[in-house]
């Protein structure tokens, strides 16, 4: 009846019931706007924040917000609990599929329900713990018996347990899988760590492929992730802290980093923009990176995003954070700048040489894969005579035949080959390859056959396709593929002036982006950060004292000034 | 704006690249013009007198750290002399600006887009510059760390290309036209160095104002170095009585490079280096302007005047006049306004600033001296 006249008063407050002419009720657009604007339901007032010493009252509560006449999956088992040889009602509550039975049954029920020596042992309701005489008169310190104690040390067998007492928590741990044990007269529920549902287990990264290097990739479940860096950092330094983000689905957040490394102000802002979010779901790092980055519009990646737990090692290792989101299998290091987007994760373990050569080769790559048709346009269009005569007789012959202009050509080709890229990555992976050589090498050739367009444009836009898969992020791929086109139009508008004016822009725009802080274009031009593993170009592994300064770490140094002290001993 | 300082090399690089792109532009055929053979002797002279010209006027920025001529013009007269300081060097950036868009527009018009309306070529420098200009200088002087040296190394291969063309015959007779055009009439080719008139901008927005001093120096002598570089190899290549109708003094270098069978025309790769770089160049004083409009006015968003000015050298650029007037009237008036502006009413100010604070200054120390007395005694 209580509930009802709130709720009325509810009505009352924010519906405005306006009679219409034929007696029929309607809502005015007025108060559309009000119910809009309520943040929450007011019936939550109502509702109860922590557990009451009333089983029933917190059952049903329960029993209610989980709906449990209607879902099947959520188990509410009630029965007797037998403590200090009497019983009380209790209920173990939990979601079939989250939690794992044997131990439910073996090491939660069995121990609670069955009489044994643990629950049959009797304890004097007042316990007398010393006792002395004063002057003829006994002064006794008496413990009185507590329930809460006697099943928290004797009755539930289990390395993790903990007592809550709001609901908001419990209903937090049922969903993460966590079982939730209420008994009569206590005002505390147990949350016992039953967690047993079934997931991926650990495989081999299937984006970041590498050669000398481990073969571990990320999975799903969060504390496997926590487990993995653990081991691969090794040292009591490196802090996991917990948070959620999310107002229904709570996902669970481990923002990651070396306290003794990690700069406080890089760790503070990190878990700043973690914990003010408001948002009601949260399902990937993918979601988190567009909520945390720095400029939202920027068409570049400021997180780094990778499946590769030494990759993310490496980075902490360096005084970077790490944010690992449950429940996806790529972890966000924070901050990420350009070069580490065209870094690849076994650059470490090449030979400094080997190292150097391939990321040359990318830059090299880079370049093309953003410049190489717009030049083409650009050069066929308004700067022939770059090219040398044979060759510019060689391209006007091809072009002689096809009926469009250039830019129609390279639109069409460019296009097609997205058409194909994006069709192989959805199609089934067996016949992933097959769209592959249909679309590259059958639809070119037909398409250079009908005078569609011209064989050195298959020319160019192969090699820009095979320069654009050696960029090793995905993220930064799919910005030089957007941008590719930009530099296409501008070719096109106004040869190498369009082309200039873009790469000024290009470049203003990046020296103007920033990831948390730090200079995006780190350390490109940011002269003193030689000798070290982020450094573009990297020195010998025996030179590379110091630890990167994009992100002033605690520690400068990461090794000493001779590294390898067998040689001078 | 923006209140991120400038640092060391980026002040370097930002004061370099204006003087760079009047090496790109027509300054060393402009000198050689005036100069004939002597042009190598005038550089160097011009150079010194440059070196001289910065240290004292940094010297006298010293007795005011972190203000600019903004700064002091109103510590020594007021709000009226800050406005008419400001508006002056406004109106003076405007055209420099305006005189370089229409000197590339043209020039590229001639090359490449000879069908093109001049509205068309000239748009692609406005849009450039409304589009950097959102951003604090900070941000353009760190793009010019970045092209600089692309800059740099593209002048340096044009001119070890061009020494198989040297004749060194051609710096004969080696005074040119005479002692009075090599260094008293050429003096006017210290313009080549107006760059120097963004010290006077610089001190609030450096780091570390200290080093001011040596980082013009600096400047200047990379500068001067490639001045020098620059007027040899074009006097060496090519006689200073050769006629050439192209804007762009080193373009005429480039067209005669190749490097073997394959490469036999390089000079658009080059137009796109300094095109680059000239659009680096022209954000520099329009973003000086908004620097200067906002501390006049004390507006909270500078986007505005950013569309205002960038639409204003626009207008002014495509006004339809003869393009050899246009150079010649805006060329001409820039290049007075500069030497008014920049000798004759901001050195001075400096130095009565500093007299002023001399004279203010003065009963102070006697006091001190005089306490200094009383202790001693």
């Amino acid at each position: 009846m209580k509930k009802y006249n709130v709720l009325s008063q509810f009505y009352n407050k924010f519906i405005k019931y306006t009679p219409a002419q034929n007696n029929d009720f309607y809502l005015t657009t007025e108060n559309k706007k009000d119910i809009e604007k309520i943040p929450i339901s007011p019936a939550n007032d109502l509702e109860p924040k922590t557990i009451s010493k009333n089983f029933t009252q917190n059952l049903n509560y329960l029993k209610t917000k989980y709906n449990s006449l209607i879902n099947s999956d959520v188990v509410i088992r009630e029965f007797s609990l037998i403590a200090n040889n009497t019983e009380y009602m209790a209920a173990l509550i939990f979601i079939d599929g989250m939690v794992e039975t044997q131990v439910v049954n073996n090491a939660v029920l069995k121990p609670l329900m069955l009489r044994n020596k643990s629950n049959t042992f009797s304890v004097t309701d007042n316990e007398v713990i010393s006792e002395f005489n004063n002057n003829d008169v006994i002064i006794r310190k008496i413990k009185k018996f507590n329930l809460e104690k006697y099943i928290y040390n004797h009755l539930i067998p289990q390395n993790s347990v903990d007592l809550l007492d709001k609901f908001e928590d419990v209903m937090s741990s049922i969903n993460i899988g966590n079982s939730i044990l209420l008994v009569d007269t206590l005002d505390v529920a147990f949350d016992i760590d039953a967690k047993g549902f079934k997931q991926r287990s650990i495989s081999s990264p299937k984006n970041e492929i590498v050669v000398r290097g481990s073969q571990e990739a990320f999975v799903e479940s969060l504390r496997t992730n926590t487990s993995m860096l653990r081991r691969i950092v090794n040292n009591e330094n490196l802090v996991i802290e917990n948070t959620s983000v999310g107002k229904i689905s709570q996902t669970k957040i481990a923002v990651c980093y070396l306290k003794d490394i990690a700069n406080n102000d890089l760790v503070a802002e990190v878990k700043y923009r973690v914990n003010n979010l408001d948002i009601d779901y949260l399902t990937s790092s993918g979601q988190l990176e567009q909520l945390i980055q720095d400029n939202g519009s920027s068409l570049y990646p400021q997180l780094i995003a990778t499946e590769r737990p030494d990759k993310v090692a490496i980075h902490l290792l360096e005084g970077r954070v790490a944010i690992i989101v449950n429940d996806t299998p790529y972890v966000l290091v924070a901050p990420g700048v350009l070069s580490d987007f065209m870094s690849s994760p076994e650059d470490a373990n090449y030979k400094y040489q080997f190292s150097n050569m391939l990321k040359f080769i990318r830059l090299i790559a880079a370049f093309f894969a953003l410049y190489l048709p717009g030049i083409y346009v650009a050069v066929t269009s308004y700067h022939h005579e770059l090219l040398p005569t044979e060759l510019l007789f060689t391209i006007e012959a091809a072009r002689e035949t096809v009926p469009f202009p250039v830019i129609f050509e390279i639109l069409l080709m460019e296009i097609s080959f997205e058409l194909i890229r994006e069709a192989g990555v959805r199609v089934p992976s067996p016949i992933g390859p097959t769209i592959g050589i249909v679309g590259g090498l059958i639809l070119g050739e037909a398409a250079v056959s009908a005078n569609l367009v011209s064989p050195i444009l298959i020319i160019i836009v192969a090699i820009t396709a095979i320069c654009s898969f050696s960029i090793p992020d995905f993220s930064l791929n799919f910005t030089i593929r957007i941008i590719r086109f930009i530099y296409i139009l501008l070719g096109y508008m106004a040869g190498f002036l369009g082309i200039a004016v873009g790469m000024f822009i290009q470049i203003v725009l990046l020296c103007n982006l920033k990831s948390f802080g730090c200079p995006y274009l780190t350390p490109f031009i940011v002269a003193n950060n030689k000798r070290s593993l982020t450094s573009y170009f990297l020195p010998p592994i025996w030179k590379r004292e110091n630890r990167s300064n994009t992100v002033s770490p605690k520690k400068k140094y990461s090794q000493g000034k001779i590294s390898m002290l067998w040689k001078n001993n | 704006m923006n209140t991120e300082k400038i640092g060391y090399v980026e002040a370097i690089a930002l004061i370099t690249i204006v003087m760079i792109n009047k090496i790109i532009l027509n300054t060393p055929k402009d000198i050689i013009a005036n100069t004939g053979s002597a042009s190598w002797l005038n550089v160097i002279y011009i150079s010194v007198i440059s070196i001289i010209v910065v240290c004292f006027v940094t010297y006298l920025l010293r007795r005011f750290p972190g203000n600019d001529i903004l700064d002091i013009s109103e510590y020594l007269g007021g709000k009226t002399l800050k406005a008419i300081i400001g508006l002056a060097y406004i109106i003076l950036l405007l055209m420099l600006t305006t005189s370089i868009i229409k000197n590339l527009s043209e020039t590229l018009r001639i090359i490449y887009f000879r069908t093109s309306p001049i509205l068309y070529i000239t748009l692609f420098f406005i849009v450039s510059s409304i589009i950097c200009n959102r951003f604090p200088l900070k941000v353009i002087a760190k793009a010019n760390l970045i092209i600089a040296p692309i800059i740099f190394f593209s002048v340096i291969i044009i001119l070890a290309s061009s020494i198989k063309n040297f004749m060194p015959q051609r710096i004969f007779p080696i005074l040119g036209y005479g002692v009075n055009e090599t260094f008293f009439s050429g003096l006017s080719n210290i313009f080549s160095f107006s760059g120097i008139l963004y010290l006077l901008f610089l001190p609030p927005l450096l780091h570390n104002p200290d080093k001011l001093k040596r980082l013009s120096v600096v400047a200047v002598i990379i500068s001067a170095i490639y001045l020098f570089l620059s007027v040899t190899c074009l006097l060496l290549s090519l006689s200073f009585t050769m006629h050439s109708d192209e804007s762009f003094s080193l373009y005429v270098l480039t067209r005669n490079l190749e490097y073997g069978r394959f490469i036999q025309r390089v000079d658009a790769v080059f137009i796109l280096v300094w095109i680059i770089a000239i659009i680096s160049y022209i954000n520099i004083p329009v973003s000086l302007c908004i620097y200067i409009f906002k501390k006049l006015t004390n507006i909270s968003d500078p986007n505005s005047i950013n569309y205002s000015i960038n639409l204003l050298i626009l207008a002014v650029s495509i006004i339809p006049i003869e393009y050899a007037i246009f150079t010649n009237i805006v060329s001409k008036a820039v290049q007075y306004s500069f030497f008014v502006l920049f000798f004759l009413i901001s050195i001075p100010i400096l130095v009565i600033a500093n007299l002023k604070l001399n004279f203010k200054n003065k009963p102070r120390k006697e006091q001190y001296r005089n306490l200094d007395n009383a202790q001693k005694a």
